[in-house]
């Protein structure tokens, strides 16, 4: 089959070659088009419940270049307002977190409530009795799946949970790792790159890049623990379409064992009587499943990577066509025991942290290609075709990758590029979520 | 704390549980954003130091009735009465407990934790001579109302564990959003001075405090605010 050679994309099935075209990272139009195509226009992730958890809590968040207050109204109800004054738009919340009922905007102290109500206006009788007292704004639309909220400013879009698509799975299966509920824990990072935002997406689910970028980090492993064996623990993966332009990297039970430093027996002891518990709950095949690995991109900006020993929720926002902010949270099982949550933390840190093993390094990748991106006259093409040929796309290819760009692709052309085919995938990899006391499958909802 | 035009409170005594207690107020014309009730004492702030913190609160639109109960009767269930009374007659004058701030000095700084851990108040601010006032026996962890304390660490920091541990703990377990502040270098927040550390500290202070009561206490509506929420036939929701 011969596609039509787009301007962003050539996809070859015959060859088979797909290849991204440089300009999508360094074009200021493209930048252009992308926020009013995609970032206007999807589903974005905000924050997760947990981060709230008393009325009035707030953080501040920046979603699709917008200034955003998320907070819990009086009644505990998760609100998203617009971080503006309606008066004359000086921000409300100049905190990056906090607790507050009314916010007053420090400009002229109009003061308003965390259900978005206008309470208070310094002399007020100076605008009269017939003055619409303007509330504050808000998103077109706020929804939240698995305690994950999100917010859109396209008041057409589809339903979050139909958004999500195969997605909503693998949030399942992140969310199911405790019994009482996951929670996001104190501490953000904070970081940013002098590369586009779409050099992150590849990066957050490109498994073929880890032994080479990451070199040093496997060498600091070995050193600690002696040889590991990463072929055989990476040999039963699989990358998954998971639609609407999602995609995830998915690992075998176990398959996380070859990061992070060793456990003792205690706490490997102590995590296996959790998995327990949740095999009771949910059933074998689906704790065989959440004791893998998985690097998940949420289009078009949210990762998930439940890697290291943790689960890592990442942000990342588009600022110039050259540099993006990202932010990223650790999620994790309130019941964890001592030992658990300090090696989670300190993966969280020595590894995923802006001065961490990790991300200085594919920072230092990312910037690179960039930098790099200025020959693009004479070297227009980014190569992505890793698996193409085969008929099952693992986790070291870069099928996923080309699942994002397809979309990509869609929503900026309007071109459509047919999905790949490949073999189906094995029962191991679908296994479903049981309520073992009802017996019965539980569908993602 | 300092004024140009100074509003010298009236000055009542009033009976409480058998005890006269002398208690000042300053109330406000036109529409004051809320009420403050305030315990000064035991060991808390002398008389000069209340007429300024009354006239402070209402340069930011806080009516207020403060009470100086004698240390020979205060204890907890005194305070209970005191604030109950402090109330009541702030109550009078239409303030519903969601427009009302407590603020406690000295003793009278257990006196409003106590008050704020049983009833939900729009605020409560906690500023004892002596942290073990809030850290001693029968410690309150469960707060109703918003509260922020602000003590001093010791000369030598000698306080932040334990201080610390508390906030921890009354954070956990409390409903309501607290906030626990300490101070290095000073014993305490409430006497200004030349010393830098004690001044940043008062300084610090009072910025909170007014920010707490803002940031929590319901302000009252305007005639204009209640005509316009007639008009909008919505149910007052102040948040």
């Amino acid at each position: 089959m011969v596609l039509p050679m787009s301007q962003y994309i050539d996809d070859d099935r015959r060859m088979p070659r797909f290849r991204v075209n440089r300009n999508v990272m360094t074009d200021p139009g493209v930048f252009a088009r992308e926020k009013e195509k995609i970032f206007d226009k999807s589903w974005l992730y905000l924050g997760h419940e947990t981060e709230l958890r008393k009325p009035h809590d707030f953080k501040t968040r920046n979603v699709g270049g917008r200034p955003l207050i998320f907070t819990r109204d009086k009644k505990g109800r998760i609100r998203v307002w617009v971080n503006s004054c309606p008066h004359r738009g000086a921000m409300l919340c100049r905190e990056g977190s906090g607790n507050a009922r009314f916010m007053t905007c420090a400009y002229h102290g109009w003061s308003f409530s965390t259900s978005g109500d206008l309470v208070s206006v310094p002399g007020d009788t100076a605008y009269g009795p017939g003055f619409e007292r303007p509330g504050l704004a808000g998103p077109a639309k706020v929804d939240s799946y698995r305690g994950f909220v999100f917010v859109s400013f396209d008041p057409d879009i589809v339903d979050l949970r139909t958004y999500l698509a195969g997605a909503a799975e693998y949030l399942d299966l992140v969310s199911d790792m405790s019994v009482e509920g996951m929670e996001v824990l104190e501490g953000t990072h904070h970081y940013s790159a002098r590369a586009n935002w779409k050099l992150l997406v590849e990066n957050s689910f490109d498994g073929y890049h880890a032994m080479s970028t990451h070199q040093r980090y496997f060498e600091m492993i070995v050193a600690a623990r002696g040889p590991i064996d990463a072929g055989s623990s990476l040999a039963n993966s699989r990358s998954i379409n998971l639609g609407n332009g999602h995609a995830v990297t998915v690992g075998g039970s176990g398959s996380g064992d070859i990061f992070g430093r060793a456990l003792s027996d205690e706490a490997r002891a102590e995590r296996e009587a959790r998995y327990e518990r949740l095999r009771a709950k949910y059933g074998e095949g689906w704790v065989e499943r959440l004791n893998g690995i998985r690097n998940m991109v949420i289009f078009p900006n949210l990762v998930v990577i439940d890697l290291v020993m943790g689960v890592v929720i990442r942000k990342i926002d588009p600022i110039a066509p050259d540099y993006m902010e990202v932010t990223a949270w650790e999620l994790a099982p309130p019941e964890e025991g001592p030992e658990l949550k300090r090696q989670r933390l300190d993966n969280f840190l020595t590894f995923w942290g802006p001065g961490g093993l990790a991300s200085p390094d594919d920072v230092e990748m990312l910037e690179s290609a960039q930098a790099a991106y200025a020959s693009v006259a004479e070297l227009p093409w980014s190569d992505i075709s890793r698996g193409m040929h085969s008929n099952v796309p693992i986790q070291s290819d870069e099928y996923q990758m080309r699942t994002f760009w397809r979309r990509w692709n869609e929503i900026i052309t309007g071109e459509v590029l047919p999905p790949e085919e490949y073999d189906p995938l094995p029962e191991y990899w679908t296994a479903p979520r049981l309520d073992l006391e009802a017996e019965t499958p539980v569908t993602s909802s | 704390m300092s004024t140009d035009v100074r509003i010298e409170p009236e000055v009542s005594t009033a009976v409480v549980a058998g005890v006269p207690v002398p208690v000042s107020t300053v109330y406000l014309g036109g529409v004051p954003r809320g009420a403050a009730v305030i315990v000064a004492g035991p060991a808390g702030l002398d008389a000069a130091e209340s007429a300024d913190l009354m006239n402070a609160l209402a340069r930011h639109g806080y009516e207020s009735v403060l009470a100086d109960p004698p240390d020979r009767a205060m204890d907890d269930d005194f305070g209970r009465v005191l604030i109950g009374h402090l109330v009541d007659s702030i109550a009078a004058r239409g303030w519903p407990d969601e427009q009302i701030g407590l603020v406690g000095y000295g003793r009278g700084a257990r006196a409003v934790l106590i008050a704020g851990s049983e009833r939900t108040f729009g605020a409560a601010i906690s500023v004892p001579r002596d942290a073990w006032t809030l850290l001693g026996p029968d410690r309150v962890v469960s707060l109703r109302t918003p509260w922020l304390a602000m003590a001093g660490l010791g000369a030598r920091g000698e306080l932040a564990g334990p201080l610390s541990g508390y906030r921890e703990e009354v954070a956990n377990r409390s409903a309501a959003h607290t906030s626990v502040v300490g101070y290095p270098g000073t014993a305490h927040c409430l006497h200004d001075s030349a010393e830098a550390l004690v001044h940043a500290a008062v300084f610090d202070s009072w910025q909170r405090t007014a920010e707490w009561l803002d940031a929590y206490v319901v302000p009252r509506p305007t005639p204009l605010a209640e005509e316009w929420r007639r008009r909008k036939s919505t149910e007052p929701d102040p948040g």
